[in-house]
């Protein structure tokens, strides 16, 4: 599979498995299917409850721990130095593995959360780094950040993020903060690729999967990768798990990229850094 | 078999940290050392890839690339990156007795090009550079 190279020399798979709402037995199953039929990337957070799970599922999979990339995530009301140290060691206990792959901030510090959101971002953030050094991280990143989140970051970071997985999938894209963290060398992964599946009926991607004998999701997760960045779909059906693999045997023209790039606003989960725990419309 | 696989080992680090070597060398250059760099940077482009700048940026881009194909991608993205820094950098562009800058960059593209199309690790690294030789 394709991997994309992260600004700390390390490499991930350009489609990942996530795990969110996959929980207990259906999460164990489900993972361990993702693996066995291909999967190295996995995705999981402390919010989803299902480190544990997935832990079980990797164990069951029969596949070295060091052959996979273990994503999971510090939680948005845990946003301090020692609150990111004692969650990531609780992570690794629920995991059941001695180092994460990828760690990230799940989502940044707001106003409306946080006195001095900036300070709390940067905190974490500096523990994040000493985790790193430590070995018990490999990379380090972060979710959901806007470029204003990044900016106050990167003035007192040493390590630049590798990672920012924000919500990206047609009809919801955020263009603007791609090209941003392309420019920084950061690497975008795309949570809810498929949109909520709410773009399944769009007639744009209908015909564009007609057209390439494959589904509306392969379209889109197609199309996701040829953006160069990095898919986590999730699915606990094992005919899905598979079939969200099979994108390699065809590509998209410019003409189908740019159509899809240009469909109006569908699928948005209303989920905004600075207004959480709020959504918007 | 081991013996030869550590070899093969060693002879593939020695390289990768020899054109390390000479990229860092094109970015600290003295003032009107210009030559001298370039000087040295052809001597080691002939010795390990047979290859002059001059040649580079004369050469048609299907001899280039077939001159090159035997090469690991490591190190042809090592070479691609010191070709981008020797073309960024108007201590040895404005030189231009050994090599035309447009053409330079032209053959950098090609490389880069090549790369994509053989490797299976994305870099945003190399799409940037990618991008800046393009909008010279």
């Amino acid at each position: 599979m394709k991997e994309i190279l992260l600004n700390d020399g390390r490499k991930l798979p350009i489609v990942g498995f996530g795990t969110y709402k996959a929980k207990e037995q259906d999460g164990v199953d489900a993972v361990a299917t993702a693996i066995k039929n291909g999967y190295t990337l996995i995705d999981t957070a402390s919010i989803y409850g299902n480190e544990e799970a997935v832990g079980k599922g990797i164990k069951k999979s029969g596949i070295d721990r060091e052959e996979l990339f273990i994503t999971t995530k510090l939680w948005r009301e845990c946003l301090s130095y020692e609150e990111t140290k004692i969650e990531l060691e609780k992570s690794l206990e629920r995991l059941a593995v001695d180092y994460i792959d990828l760690y990230l901030i799940h989502w940044p510090a707001n106003a409306k959360n946080y006195d001095n959101w900036q300070q709390a971002n940067a905190d974490s953030w500096r523990a994040m780094e000493e985790l790193q050094a430590e070995g018990k991280i490999k990379s380090i990143g972060v979710s959901n950040f806007f470029q204003e989140h990044l900016e106050a970051l990167l003035k007192t970071a040493k390590v630049t993020p590798s990672v920012n997985q924000i919500e990206f999938h047609p009809g919801y894209w955020q263009q603007e903060l791609t090209e941003y963290c392309q420019k920084q060398n950061i690497v975008i992964e795309a949570w809810s690729p498929l949109g909520k599946a709410v773009v399944f009926d769009n007639e744009v991607l209908t015909s564009i999967a007609t057209k390439h004998n494959k589904s509306v999701a392969q379209v889109c997760l197609r199309w996701v990768i040829q953006h160069n960045v990095i898919a986590i779909p999730k699915s606990t059906t094992p005919k899905r798990i598979i079939e969200n693999l099979e994108i390699f045997d065809f590509e998209l023209t410019e003409d189908e990229m740019s159509s899809i790039d240009a469909l109006p606003k569908m699928g948005f989960s209303g989920e905004m850094p600075n207004s959480w725990p709020d959504r918007v419309k | 078999m081991g013996i030869e696989k550590d070899f093969i080992k060693r002879e593939f680090e020695k390289l990768s940290l020899f054109l390390t070597g000479l990229i860092d060398t094109t970015k600290v250059t003295e003032p009107n050392e210009g030559q001298k760099t370039i000087d040295k940077v052809n001597d080691a482009l002939k010795e390990v890839f047979k290859l002059s700048l001059h040649e580079i940026s004369t050469s048609n881009d299907h001899e280039f690339i077939t001159k090159l194909s035997t090469y690991d991608e490591v190190h042809l993205e090592k070479l691609a990156t010191l070709l981008y820094e020797i073309i960024q950098n108007p201590d040895f562009t404005m030189l231009g007795q050994d090599f035309e800058k447009n053409s330079l960059s032209k053959k950098a593209i090609v490389l880069l090009n090549y790369i994509d199309s053989i490797s299976t690790t994305f870099s945003i690294n190399r799409m940037q550079i990618k991008n800046e030789l393009k909008a010279l």
